[in-house]
């Protein structure tokens, strides 16, 4: 295959991955549309991948830039950084420490999230007082 | 009120029947749509997304999370249970979650793709997602060679 024609396969590439972007609203993007390339066998679909790749620490992020071609565009997409600091964003927990009221001494803690959609949650920690 | 005992039948693509009760199955988005569109005592709810073996799977978490009187320890060692199956199983239910607009559900799973990922080499990883290396072995070492950093 000459240099050209790979190129343009490339670009192909290139294309179909934002067609299936842009039809974001549907419930599951197939990936397999974007199989131009027989060799590019994806079984997973982007958003799913994606809904992995958004909790991951950035380091890790990078280091799965060598996994494929696929997941080095995939993370470097604008979309895709979009999401990831709407959820860090959205992640972010605070640590919440109370007496128990007439108790004394008893502590108790809550982790709690910045946004307002998700539950306190109680944390059950190894208590010296118990 | 809902009243009690009432089943709900989900067909999935394959045309396995399973038959949940109203309570267990309203909670999730999707369903509690679906039955408040039209009246479905009488009919099938379809799932065309999703397969016989996988639903078992999903019917299972549910209605084991849905028990009453279940404590929080039994749940945690069910879900450890519940999470002992092929990368490709794991994939199939994730799907089935976001399908069904299961939160609870999905977040147990890619909580568990995270565990088997975290810390693991790339080869690995690509195991668990199915990814076919398409780099050359040069194009491999530069791109490994830009994100050095992420290896230390």
């Amino acid at each position: 295959m000459g240099k050209m024609a790979k190129s343009f396969k490339s670009l192909l590439n290139f294309d179909c991955f934002f067609v299936s972007k842009k039809k974001k609203k549907k419930k599951i993007v197939g990936v397999k549309r974007i199989n131009v390339d027989p060799v590019m066998e994806i079984h997973f679909p982007e958003e799913i991948i994606m809904d992995i790749l958004i909790r991951l620490h950035v380091p890790f992020l990078f280091r799965f830039k060598c996994a494929s071609k696929f997941w080095k565009t995939l993370i470097s997409n604008q979309y895709f950084k979009a999401k990831r600091n709407n959820y860090a964003k959205n992640n972010k927990k605070i640590l919440i420490t109370g007496l128990i009221p007439g108790t004394g001494t008893h502590i108790s803690y809550y982790c709690s999230s910045l946004s307002s959609s998700q539950p306190l949650q109680n944390l059950c920690c190894p208590s010296n007082h118990a | 009120m809902m009243s009690l005992g009432k089943l709900i039948t989900l067909k999935t693509n394959d045309n396995e029947e399973f038959k949940l009760d109203k309570t267990v199955a309203v909670k999730l988005e999707i369903i509690k749509n679906i039955v408040q569109d039209v009246d479905c005592t009488s009919n099938v709810i379809p799932l065309p997304n999703i397969d016989g073996k996988t639903m078992t799977k999903v019917v299972k978490y549910w209605k084991k999370h849905s028990e009453e009187g279940v404590t929080e320890v039994q749940l945690k060692n069910f879900d450890q249970d519940f999470l002992k199956m092929s990368h490709s199983e794991l994939h199939d239910v994730h799907l089935a979650a976001k399908y069904l607009d299961d939160n609870q559900l999905k977040e147990v799973i890619i909580q568990e793709f995270l565990d088997r990922i975290k810390g693991k080499p790339i080869e690995e990883i690509r195991e668990v997602f199915g990814i076919v290396n398409d780099y050359t072995p040069e194009e491999e070492e530069e791109v490994r060679r830009e994100n050095a950093w992420a290896f230390e």
